[in-house]
């Protein structure tokens, strides 16, 4: 799952990333946010916007794949 | 950034910068309609108790705002006040990552703290923020036409 969110987000965003990476710091507007989450549900599993809008960091977003 | 409800008075002055940058990038028929606030209106407004406003400001500084009206709707008098969406606005460098969406997020939460049952916003067709809006929830409902009569 670490590999794959990395390297979504690295496709997406084209910044080289890890689970320490600050999601400010992917310099991304909201709606590419969106479309990042979106990436991640198509690809990885479901994920809520309202839960993943608080993740700080991939690592944190991470975690937010998958919970109800 | 922190997000606030404030009155009015500790809104407009702090916020007098971004209405410049606001209008230019919202306003249509720009030679005709300049920003001017009728700030004598929003006063009142407020003393009527049914002005609602957010503030998003770093370190002191006003960046975002939201205005709003809390009213019971002219024809669903009895289905509980609703926010109808006056202005919002957040300065282009801090709609990064998920500014925007803990923006909304405490704005609507700060209108269900007043009573608010559904809230009415819109956005500009040359600035379309739709997917932005359905994203967190929202339904499109609407599509609204406007004309020069003058």
């Amino acid at each position: 799952m670490k590999t794959r969110l990395i390297q979504l987000i690295e496709r997406e965003t084209g910044i080289q990333t890890d689970l320490n990476t600050s999601i400010e710091s992917l310099d991304i507007d909201s709606l590419e946010f969106i479309c990042l989450v979106q990436a991640i549900r198509a690809e990885l599993g479901p994920i809520e916007l309202k839960k993943a809008t608080g993740a700080l960091t991939v690592g944190e977003l991470m975690l937010s794949i998958g919970a109800s | 950034m922190n997000f606030a409800v404030e009155n009015w008075a500790s809104f407009v002055n702090d916020a007098r910068p971004c209405f410049p940058i606001h209008w230019e990038e919202l306003a249509l028929d720009k030679d005709k309609f300049k920003m001017v606030l009728y700030e004598s209106r929003y006063e009142f407004a407020e003393k009527e108790g049914c002005l609602h406003v957010v503030t998003a400001r770093d370190n002191g500084r006003i960046v975002g705002y939201y205005v709003g009206a809390i009213l019971p709707h002219l024809h669903y008098a009895e289905a509980g006040n609703m926010a109808s969406t006056d202005m919002y606005f957040l300065l282009p460098e801090y709609r990064t990552g998920t500014n925007g969406f803990k923006f909304v997020d405490f704005i609507e939460q700060s209108l269900r703290e007043r009573g608010a049952v559904k809230i009415y916003i819109s956005c500009k067709v040359h600035r379309d923020l739709q997917r932005f809006w359905e994203a967190l929830g929202y339904t499109f409902s609407d599509k609204m036409f406007v004309k020069v009569l003058a």
